[in-house]
């Protein structure tokens, strides 16, 4: 169903595109969120991602591939969005942080991974949710960050370190900044 | 805490947060995409032949190209404009002889130590660039920065360019032809941008230097969308390649690779420093073709 909305989308129909863009936003919402911890910027990037979409359609050489290539032009989107914010955003901006229903991990886990992603760069916020949140080994990490699979790994051993360190930090209160 | 229990936790976290997203957005692609065209597809292009141009008249454009490369070399070395670049070196011969040991720029990832790397983003070519302290690389888009990113080296192809950059649209446009000249043409005459154009020579291959600057960098700036062509990555991702911004330069290298159109465009902030400037010249000066 999808490979034939694809198709029928890159030769220009654009009632097929709605189909695939209403299939798409909520797992495309998802990972902007996550790799950008902010509801206002996570919908800009999935906008601007799924635009990105419809525009160049018409070059993606193997419709085979096109959860790969949506899900790169959504990181190139999150780190476009991700530097904008940088440069905009005040000190101490607040993230959104995530909720607070679930018992698991603690408050205490929570406020400290939310610390140390805070201080991560956009690249390595990407690999640690395209593992962590959608599962991918490295190989298919390698193909949608269009990198090698060395840097991939090397990526994703400084992003855990960071993360490993501000979990192990001594507890104190979270600092929420917008991305340090 | 053990790696188990890490990456336990790291899976439980990920899972919080939203999963639903907010209707507007939909909506607002929805309505975006009404007013937005669809890029064409590049695989159509006829092949890239010069079929005027025969072997006389390559050998005496390459000979003209070096006359005008010295020329201008001395020129952009001795001005003392923030923002210049010297243009690569000429070689005698088509296509340098690059080491096959030398370490690959895309194995790398941020800060770059200083020496010769070569490059491969323009698939099949094979260039080789000499970095000095202070270069790192970027992964996405895949390019070479100074460490304050006041200087930004990028290499690949343009087939379609945004003709007004400053509107709000981001609207390309097929460049009329797969020639240097197509493209040095379209780039200088864009609106708001000054740019004067030469010829050079790189490794032996003609091409043209395009030196772009804002026209009236103070009341004419655009605060628009500032995006002059799209950079098309490996997995089909697009960025956009931005304006240098007010009092920056950019300095555009096309070259013709046995017909093939590359670019090496380099971008200067308007913060550059001289050491960034000095920076880039030795970059531009370094660079080197490989035959194909």
């Amino acid at each position: 169903m999808e490979r034939q909305l694809v198709a029928r989308a890159q030769q220009g129909e654009r009632e097929a595109f709605d189909l695939l863009a209403y299939e798409l936003v909520d797992r495309l919402y998802s990972i902007a969120y996550r790799i950008l911890r902010n509801g206002p910027s996570a919908e800009d990037a999935t906008q601007q991602a799924l635009i990105d979409v419809w525009r160049h359609l018409p070059s993606l050489r193997d419709p085979d591939k096109f959860d790969a290539w949506t899900y790169r032009l959504l990181v190139h989107a999150a780190y476009a969005e991700y530097r904008h914010r940088r440069r905009q955003a005040p000190p101490g901006a607040m993230t959104d942080g995530a909720t607070d229903t679930d018992p698991y991990p603690s408050v205490h886990d929570r406020d400290q991974l939310e610390r140390g992603f805070a201080r991560l760069t956009a690249e390595h916020r990407a690999v640690l949710v395209l593992q962590h949140y959608l599962d991918m080994t490295h190989d298919e990490m390698a193909e949608v960050l269009g990198i090698p699979v060395g840097t991939v790994r090397s990526r994703l051993h400084g992003a855990r370190g960071a993360m490993r360190a501000a979990l192990e930090a001594d507890a104190r209160p979270a600092v929420k900044e917008w991305p340090a | 805490m053990n790696d188990r229990d890490f990456d336990q936790l790291l899976d439980a976290w990920m899972d919080l947060g939203p999963t639903v997203a907010p209707a507007r957005v939909a909506e607002a692609v929805r309505l975006e995409a009404r007013s937005t065209r669809q890029t064409a597809s590049l695989r159509g292009w006829p092949p890239r032949r010069f079929p005027e141009m025969n072997t006389t008249v390559r050998l005496a454009l390459a000979a003209a190209a070096v006359v005008a490369a010295a020329v201008l070399g001395y020129t952009y070395l001795a001005g003392p404009r923030v923002g210049d670049a010297t243009i690569p070196q000429p070689s005698s011969q088509p296509g340098a002889s690059i080491r096959a040991d030398l370490p690959l720029l895309t194995e790398q990832d941020g800060s770059l130590d200083p020496g010769t790397y070569a490059v491969t983003e323009i698939e099949p070519m094979r260039l080789a660039i000499t970095v000095p302290r202070g270069w790192s690389r970027n992964v996405a888009p895949d390019t070479v920065w100074t460490e304050d990113s006041t200087v930004t080296i990028w290499f690949g192809r343009v087939d379609e360019l945004n003709t007004d950059p400053c509107a709000a649209s981001t609207e390309m446009t097929a460049l009329s032809g797969p020639t240097v000249d197509d493209f040095a043409d379209a780039l200088a005459a864009l609106s708001s941008l000054d740019a004067q154009v030469s010829s050079i020579s790189v490794s032996g291959y003609p091409g043209a230097a395009v030196e772009l600057s804002v026209a009236d960098p103070v009341d004419g700036w655009c605060e628009g969308a500032g995006s002059l062509w799209e950079i098309e990555d490996v997995g089909g991702g697009t960025v956009d390649m931005g304006l240098p911004g007010p009092f920056g330069t950019m300095r555009v290298t096309i070259v013709d690779v046995n017909d093939d159109r590359i670019v090496i465009a380099a971008t200067v902030r308007g913060a550059a420093t001289m050491a960034d400037t000095a920076g880039l010249r030795e970059v531009l000066d370094s660079l080197e073709i490989g035959a194909p």
